[in-house]
């Protein structure tokens, strides 16, 4: 591997991904350095709405344009990552019947199509939903794959002379004569740490934003906001569902592949690798969950997570659902006598694409480098084998393809349907041939574990099959696997009451009683 | 009218009905459905010691004594039942099995040592005669074989787990086009099936013995293959495999559906119907008819149960109503669905809403880590006294004419102790014994 590149990208989400790929497309050498696997931040935390701008509308029109020009941008350069779900906003009960008008008015001004339908309509198109519902609004958001969009971006990097760095972790910036002149980076896997010359360095690491730029003693202030979000067992509705009053908790509801996913929280949180769960914002989500589809307390909750929302201003003190959710790209050399860095921070996975560019821009303007961004229209490849006519987001995407054994081979996996081919294929393609042993990195391509047994049956059998073609020794195929437990418990531990906590129970029968995987000194 | 109903498909609901019908008694089980046989791993766990297991079961029972003197703890299931219940239940159950042809090895005086199919070694005290060749107290190379490519066993893992820890082993696959044949699900059932065929059989241990023959001290080599080695012609197929091949075979538990479970299951079944105790699955029982009315008994004077009502299927509100003199009440845990949980943290006895012990706010249920699985949740149950009839949390028998047993049972960690199997066992024994002696 070469260590000399003209721009080094910090960060692989969305952003970080999006820049790489841009400076790649204008010629540039790049490297994207991500210290865990692609989308393991904000960009694979997050609830998967592609926002059409409805959200922002009201408080922050200014995000809410750029929200509807990418959104129509992404459909086009990413399609296969999208599913055209359509949302409604919805004024229940406990909304504002006065704020309907105001939001539909502050829309239309920011360009964004409403569409206002009668309540029979929406209640035929969405049975589930509140009865009681008095307002409802069609707008065009839609369902996006973080993970499929990063794999995408992964792959287009690498078929354009870049390198993508997974499992390397940026542990200092290289600064003479007031530039930045490289890194040093750890390979998270050897321990080795080694330098990597550039010419210019991207700072794209979202919430980690600040400790990166003061690598360089550039004081940049990014403000860490913590979002929960639980899956429901049930795909309650096939449209996404927002709540039609000012931005709130838990009041966005939306279909991702089999499950519904509810969110966010807001808190503020000083540490940005803080994504733990509490009780009082998975009862939060409940009750909230209940106003949109009644009795969604009572039905099966799958998993809940957190994402840490990068949240900047540059001189603002607005916190949480106060702070804009724009973006801005910070030229050090002007702002703080340091050549040779540019700092991509705030905004939303919806606006990656944009970020990227304004990043890119500024890049390739201190490079000297006059080729323009041509992300718009680059259409990102679907890696995976196409089926004529059905997108990948589709339910019957993974069982028209077993059927008609375009993917042939047992099932690792029977609730997202991975087989064993989908396994071997996966691990022959990921970006670092030494990092194949993460059974989480195979839940991120595949979804491998991510159905109601959470892993009780897939984990076991991906492990067996790593191992057998010689990708891990035994040693580190317990670790992988008690690791992959791990990390599939930390998202039922808040939610295990019920049917739940009947299969969580079945999970630590075989984990333990069959399988005697803590016996094994590797394996906790 | 039944002398006994017993409600629960599990082991200790199957266990109790035999045990009854065995001392003379006219019995009844009603159950949901099939219980955890069909995901236990076959053999019996008692307690997780290396040591000598007798006395560190009394030890055990002390010290859980002297915890619940202290009121720091429920009493223990074991010291509850007692180890002669423990000793007379195993006995039964070997009893019942050995004619079937399931011969149960090993005993209480040290457990054998099996090895995983992850290749890691537990600690139980009996388990079918098709496991004991891979007792790891006795020296000895293995060899690990499985079918290629089946989703369920990873040969080459085990063994090499079991190099690690010192085991001689080594790992091999053998062909089985049938598998291949099936596309998508091949579930141990599957398999266990085609080891009931003769030419299936011999077709995998010709392969077996072509690998041995390129292998040194072949004589003393013994392997181990997933439990599937037959189902209805259990324990002759493995017998035969095992003659063909010319050196000891063990079976391993892989993932379930639990091959040597269902052979369990098949054993309670076939001797209760030839016994003509009625096994009647799709049977929820809703509630209990009780003596006085109500759920919650009030003073000193405990109720009786009169009967349960099974709800009808269809109907929102007719109720098929059984009677007996006494019930068993072995409807598992939280797992078996004896026990109920709710998102607002409250835990629930499902039949009879009979009191229970060990509870805890829902933040206490489970730790961080998923393993070693040491969850607090395992010790909540039902409190019951010596003749196992559950009691308030101040002693007071609740239902006279009541018994429990099994995992619905309070005070105990089956999981982090290696107690499951040993704990249906004694406290069926014991609540059988109680209710005829």
């Amino acid at each position: 591997m070469s260590n000399e590149f003209d721009v080094l990208v910090i960060g692989g989400g969305a952003t970080g991904g999006g820049t790489a790929l841009d400076l790649a497309l204008r010629g540039l050498r790049v490297a994207l350095v991500e210290r865990h696997d692609l989308t393991d931040g904000t960009s694979g935390r997050y609830h998967g709405l592609l926002h059409s701008g409805g959200r922002y509308a009201a408080r922050d029109p200014e995000s809410a344009r750029e929200c509807i020009e990418e959104n129509r941008i992404l459909r086009r350069i990413v399609p296969h990552a999208i599913e055209d779900t359509g949302g409604f906003f919805i004024t229940t009960p406990d909304d504002d019947p006065d704020f309907a008008d105001k939001w539909a008015a502050a829309c239309r001004e920011c360009g964004i199509s409403v569409e206002e339908i009668s309540i029979a309509q929406l209640l035929q198109e969405e049975p589930a939903l509140n009865p009681h519902t008095s307002r409802a609004f069609r707008v065009p958001d839609a369902s996006c794959d973080s993970f499929d969009v990063l794999t995408a971006l992964g792959a287009a990097i690498q078929a354009h002379q870049g390198s993508v760095l997974t499992y390397h972790e940026v542990v200092a910036l290289d600064v003479a004569g007031g530039r930045v002149i490289g890194a040093a980076v750890r390979n998270q896997r050897t321990g080795e740490t080694h330098r990597l010359a550039t010419s210019m360095v991207v700072n794209a690491a979202g919430a980690w934003a600040g400790r990166i730029a003061g690598m360089a003693s550039c004081p940049v202030t990014v403000r860490p906001s913590k979002g929960t979000m639980v899956a429901m067992a049930y795909r309650f509705v096939n449209t996404i569902i927002n709540r039609c009053h000012l931005p709130g908790d838990g009041d966005i509801l939306v279909p991702v592949g089999t499950v519904a996913v509810i969110g966010t929280t807001s808190v503020n949180v000083p540490d940005p690798n803080d994504t733990s769960v509490e009780d009082w914002e998975i009862r939060k989500m409940l009750d909230e969950g209940e106003k949109m589809v009644p009795g969604f307390s009572q039905a099966r909750a799958l998993r809940a997570w957190a994402g840490v929302r990068p949240l900047y201003e540059e001189s603002g003190s607005a916190m949480g659902r106060e702070a804009k959710r724009t973006f801005a790209v910070l030229d050090h050399l002007q702002r703080d006598g340091v050549g040779g860095l540019v700092t991509v921070v705030g905004g939303k996975f919806t606006t990656y694409r944009l970020m990227a560019e304004r990043a890119a821009d500024l890049v390739c303007n201190q490079l000297n480098v006059t080729a323009p961004c041509v992300t718009k229209e680059f259409i990102l490849p679907d890696v995976r084998q196409p089926l004529t006519g059905v997108k990948p987001h589709w339910l019957g995407y993974r069982l028209a393809h077993l059927e008609e054994e375009h993917r042939p081979g047992p099932l690792v996996c029977e609730c997202e349907l991975v087989t064993r081919a989908d396994i071997e294929q996966a691990t022959a393609q990921h970006p670092d041939p030494a990092a194949p042993w993460v059974l989480d990195d195979l839940r991120r391509d595949l979804r491998l574990g991510m159905g109601p047994c959470q892993g009780g049956f897939c984990g076991y059998r991906a492990a067996g099959i790593l191992h057998e073609n010689g990708a891990a020794d035994a040693e580190q195929t317990n670790a992988a696997l008690a690791d992959f437990a791990q990390r599939r418990w930390k998202g039922q531990r808040p939610l295990l009451w019920g049917q739940g906590l009947r299969q969580a129970l079945l999970d630590e029968h075989i984990y333990h009683d069959i399988l005697g995987l803590d016996r094994l000194d590797s394996g906790t | 009218m039944d002398d006994i109903l017993v409600i629960g498909g599990g082991p200790a609901g199957l266990f109790s009905a035999w045990l009854a019908h065995r001392r003379g008694a006219k019995v009844r089980l009603l159950a949901t459905g099939i219980g955890t046989t069909h995901v236990m791993p076959g053999w019996i766990g008692v307690l997780d010691t290396d040591g000598d297991l007798s006395s560190a079961l009394v030890d055990w029972i002390d010290l859980h004594q002297r915890r619940c003197d202290s009121g720091i703890a429920a009493p223990h299931p074991y010291g509850l039942a007692g180890l002669d219940a423990l000793r007379a239940g195993i006995a039964a159950l070997q009893e019942l099995c050995e004619p079937a042809g399931l011969r149960l090895v090993g005993g209480l005086e040290r457990n054998l040592r099996l090895p995983t199919a992850l290749g890691a070694i537990i600690p139980v005290a009996l388990a079918p005669e098709s496991f004991a060749a891979g007792d790891l107290n006795r020296p000895g190379p293995m060899l690990i074989a499985g079918p290629a490519g089946w989703r369920d066993f990873y040969p080459a893992l085990c063994a090499a787990n079991l190099r690690r820890q010192g085991v001689e082993a080594e790992a091999c696959t053998f062909d089985l086009p049938e598998i291949a044949a099936v596309k998508f699900d091949n579930l141990s059932t599957g398999l266990a099936r085609l080891f009931d065929r003769d030419s299936i059989r011999e077709r995998v241990a010709a392969q077996i013995k072509a690998r041995l023959n390129g292998a040194t001290a072949q004589e003393s080599c013994r392997i181990g293959m997933p439990a599937v080695l037959g189902l209805d012609n259990y324990p002759g197929a493995w017998r035969h495999l095992q003659d063909l091949i010319g050196v000891p075979v063990f079976e391993i538990p892989t993932l379930p559906p639990s091959v040597p479970g269902m052979r369990l299951y098949n054993i309670f079944k076939n001797a209760l119907g030839h016994a003509g105790v009625q096994l009647l699955l799709n049977m929820p029982v809703g509630r209990g008819m009780l003596e006085p009315s109500g759920s919650e008994i009030e003073g000193t004077r405990s109720g009786v149960v009169t009967g349960v009502a099974v709800p009808v299927a269809g109907s929102a509100v007719r109720e098929r109503i059984y009677r007996a003199h006494d019930f068993i009440l072995a409807t598992g845990g939280l797992y078996g669905g004896g026990l109920t949980s709710n998102h607002r943290g409250e835990l629930r006895e499902a039949v009879f809403g009979l009191p229970l012990t060990g509870t805890r706010p829902m933040p206490e249920w489970f730790g961080d880590r998923f393993l070693p699985a040491r969850h607090a949740i395992h010790d909540a149950g039902i409190l019951a006294n010596q003749q196992m009839q559950p009691t308030t949390l101040d002693g007071q028998v609740v239902y006279r004419n009541l018994r429990v047993a099994g995992r619905l049972l309070g005070g105990y960690n089956g999981p982090s102790e290696g107690s499951t199997e040993g704990v249906w066992i004694a406290t069926a024994y014991r609540a059988v014994s109680a209710l005829l002696d």
